[in-house]
């Protein structure tokens, strides 16, 4: 086999300096002959015909170079050889390798064997195993790599690789390898640029340097500057003092409370006010403080809340007073003063009013009174045997009524706590201007509000209906009507004076009723109505164009007592009767239509809205002018009268004759009521005296007495509802309650109905 | 004016009325019937106490306002009126 000589082998790459930049350059070596041709996958018909082995079956690839050199690029990878005795045999690189090089070492020469070794191991250097052995090739300087290539492993080819693709072949001969190497890639090269002295440009280096350096000296503007030290003072340190205000702090802080916020949402127009004040507060208080902590409530409009934790109190006498009047005659602060009085009274009559409540008196534990427990005690254990007696409670009084004659008393028909008093006095010569004074149970000492009349005051009577409306009948014949709730000059809402048609006599009662409406038929209207001494019952109307009223019925004298009319009065003649001077009203409680009046002359007649000639009936039974006339409340047909002939009557509608007659002193009745709370009690008051009488418990003797002062004579009577008191007016001006203690009346008792009492009375009392 | 002053009057002559005070809205008794010192303390303290009750009852309910302050002590019972941030102060000792 022919054998051509590698004409180059190794570059200088192998035994090159390391500052060398090349990569190791592998020429390939041309081997042109010996070929193997490893067949790998590819069985290209070869066209050269030089190549000794050139196999016609195995279809190779053959490059040839100019000189027909064989430089066909080998295959990377083992191919697939035909050997037939190797072919069931995988082949390892190791064997490929080795073998290769070994059999190529056998069969050539020694420079085919260093390039083919050397091939082989640059061969190898693409595969992983060999890299090692290459590498240390490269490193080694000056030394032929070839000898540091660590011998071949023995060759132990468990696959002979004289396989060949050419079958025809001698098959112990060898075939040639040529390994080539590829490029190396160098993949980062980082010169360094310091040299030892002993390396080879040294030299050139150093001279390169001081080139360098002669030429920046040399350079334009070189001496602009120059390299130079200095050093900088350093300043010693100075102490120096100062001297500053003090810095005065004020704590300030707020709380923010939900009616705070509640209060900026409301009323953001006076922000800006408000905060004008707190600076003035802020600066006032800062003067006064003097840096003491201030801690504030911020409030709402107007000014701020301090807390100031001392004060100063200097009271400047100059801003006292123009903060007292603006302070008076605020309305709130009058209300406030209305409040605090009826606080401070009550708390004073705080026993008495629970008593008049029917309450239980409560003892103050820290009290210092020792006297009225011993009595309290001693009295409740014996409650069921004492008599009933009137126990005082205290008096309504007050300094502007003091010394006038009471004459009428009535409840507000609303609020029971309000009492409506009539003060008059006629009894001298000439009436003296009245005063109509309403009181409150609030507050027991002083009236709140005074109405002066200007003629005495007769009678007064509540509206139902507009229960701020007092009506008031007086002396001198007018009617007016005053609204309570209201003060002064106003509450005065009507007054007949100026009316043509009003009475010219003293009005003796007024008295608001419920009455249908003629023209509707349905609604219940309040009407006035008055009686008076010019025999006049009369309909007050509040119409368009004033006060005005019509007359109900003229009640004419009736010559001849003895005459009883049947029901029917006389047609009413031309010749004008005297009138007869009517005392007293009142309506029936359940029918309004119906109601009843006494006379002066001692008679009682049943009237009627709807007539108004006749009267329906008549009563006779007192000899004196009837002073007073009730229903009662519980009884819708029984009705009490008393007059001034010392006894009491109670008639039933329909009969003519009183079923029970009450008399006990020889004095003039001058008033009578029904106890708005139990049907058999009512009182009655005489010049000197005041009784109440429980029919219940005895229908002969009034059940409790009380003897007026000496010097004082009883007017008024009026009974408490819900509460077992009696208030006596007098003519000191005096509205006294009493409490009446003992009563038991309606408890306890077979005899509960006062129809039963009636029927017990043996027979119908007769003249 | 008289009306107000009579019945300021009336309140001090009640039957166990010790004192009445009034306060200005700046703390300083403007009206009294008590000595200076007493007068000045009672100020003070009250109106702290009447603005902490008012913010109480105000924080429940922004919408209500307190109205009127009763302290009841063994010995008397103090009654505040405050209104517009002045004070109406009665102390009483209803037991006499």
């Amino acid at each position: 086999m022919e054998k051509e000589m590698t004409p180059t082998l190794l570059s200088n790459s192998f035994t090159g300096t390391t500052n060398s930049s090349g990569s190791g350059e592998f020429k390939v070596s041309r081997r042109s002959n010996q070929k193997i041709k490893f067949a790998a996958s590819l069985n290209h018909n070869n066209n050269s015909d030089k190549s000794s082995n050139s196999v016609p079956h195995k279809k190779a690839i053959k490059v040839l170079d100019a000189q027909r050199r064989d430089v066909t690029p080998l295959a990377l990878g083992p191919t697939h050889l035909e050997d037939p005795q190797s072919k069931k045999k995988p082949l390892s690189l190791d064997d490929l390798f080795f073998n290769t090089g070994a059999n190529i070492f056998k069969s050539s020469s020694v420079a085919d064997v260093a390039s083919s070794r050397l091939f082989c191991s640059s061969f190898s250097s693409m595969s992983t195993m060999e890299s090692g052995l290459l590498s240390r090739s490269c490193k080694t300087e000056d030394s032929f790599p070839l000898q540091d290539v660590t011998p071949p492993p023995p060759v132990h080819s468990a696959v002979p690789l004289e396989r060949k693709g050419l079958p025809e072949e001698n098959p112990d001969q060898g075939f040639d390898v040529t390994l080539t190497e590829t490029d190396t890639f160098s993949l980062l090269d980082i010169s360094p640029t310091i040299i030892s002295e002993d390396a080879e440009g040294a030299e050139a280096v150093k001279q390169r340097n001081i080139h360098y350096a002669e030429f920046c000296k040399s350079r334009m503007a070189n001496d602009n500057y120059s390299e130079r030290s200095t050093q900088a003072f350093v300043g010693e340190p100075k102490t120096k003092h100062v001297q500053t205000n003090k810095n005065s702090s004020v704590n300030k802080s707020t709380t923010a409370t939900s009616w705070d916020m509640y209060d900026s949402l409301c009323k953001p127009v006076d922000a800006g006010e408000t905060q004008e004040a707190d600076q003035e507060d802020y600066f006032v208080s800062t003067k006064k403080e003097k840096d003491k902590a201030e801690g504030s409530l911020s409030g709402d409009t107007g000014s701020t809340l301090t807390f100031v934790v001392e004060m100063e109190t200097c009271v400047d006498s100059l801003t006292a007073e123009s903060d007292q009047d603006k302070i008076v005659l605020s309305e709130s602060f009058q209300n406030s003063l209305l409040v605090m009085e009826r606080v401070v009274v009550l708390n004073i009559f705080q026993p008495m009013l629970a008593a008049f409540r029917g309450l239980p008196v409560l003892k103050d534990p820290y009290s210092t009174e020792k006297k009225p427990v011993a009595m309290e005690q001693s009295t409740e254990d014996k409650d069921w045997f004492l008599t009933p007696t009137l126990e005082r409670l205290w008096a309504f009084a007050c300094p502007l009524s003091i010394g006038r004659n009471i004459t009428s008393m009535t409840w507000n028909k609303r609020n029971p706590d309000i009492l409506a008093v009539g003060y008059g006095d006629w009894s001298s010569g000439s009436p003296k201007p009245g005063l109509v004074c309403c009181w409150s149970l609030k507050n027991l000492m002083w009236s709140e509000r005074i109405f002066p009349c200007h003629s005495s005051v007769t009678c007064l009577d509540f509206s139902a209906n507009n229960p701020g409306q007092l009506a008031v009948g007086m002396y001198d014949g007018s009617v007016a009507i005053y609204n309570i709730q209201a003060k002064n000059q106003v509450a005065c809402i009507a007054n007949s004076r100026d009316t043509s048609k009003r009475h010219q006599q003293p009005v003796w009662q007024v008295i608001w009723t419920k009455q249908q409406l003629q023209l509707s038929g349905e609604e219940r209207d309040e009407v006035l109505v008055s009686v008076s001494g010019d025999g006049r019952i009369t309909k007050w109307l509040m119409l368009s164009d004033g006060f005005n009223c019509i007359d109900l019925m003229v009640v004419k004298r009736i010559q001849d007592r003895k005459e009883k009319p049947k029901g029917n009065q006389e047609k009413i003649e031309n010749v004008l009767l005297p009138v007869t001077p009517v005392l007293c009203v009142d309506f029936h409680p359940t029918d309004a239509g119906i109601y009843v009046i006494g006379t002066w002359d001692a008679r009682m007649h049943k009237c009627s809205f709807s007539n108004s000639a006749h009267f329906l009936d008549t009563y006779n039974k007192h000899f004196s002018p009837v002073t007073q006339v009730e229903w009662s409340r519980f009884y819708p047909d029984v009705f009490l009268s008393c007059s001034a002939d010392w006894t009491i009557q109670l008639w039933q509608l329909d009969t003519m004759t009183p079923k029970m007659s009450f008399t006990s002193v020889q004095s003039p009745v001058d008033s009578i009521k029904w106890s708005p709370n139990c049907s058999m009690v009512f009182a009655a008051v005489y010049r000197q005296r005041m009784e109440v009488w429980d029919l219940s418990s005895s229908i002969l003797l009034p059940t409790a007495v009380h003897h007026a002062e000496p010097g004082v004579t009883l007017g008024s009577v009026l009974l408490a509802k819900g509460s077992d008191c009696v208030l006596v007016g007098d003519s000191g001006g005096r509205v006294t309650v009493y409490k009446l203690k003992n009563f038991r009346a309606g408890k306890q008792k077979q005899v509960n109905n006062l129809d039963d009492i009636m029927q017990a009375v043996p027979g119908s009392l007769n003249d | 004016m008289a009306d107000v002053d009579e019945t300021l009057k009336r309140i001090e002559s009640h039957k166990g009325v010790i004192g009445t005070i009034l306060v200005n809205g700046d703390g300083i008794p403007v009206r009294t019937t008590l000595d200076n010192s007493t007068t000045s303390q009672y100020a003070r303290l009250l109106r702290s106490f009447t603005a902490l009750a008012s913010s109480a009852v105000r924080d429940v309910d922004p919408q209500n306002d307190l109205t009127f302050v009763r302290i009841r002590s063994k010995k008397h019972e103090i009654m505040v009126a405050p209104e517009n941030n002045n004070l109406l102060i009665v102390i009483q000792n209803p037991c006499e």
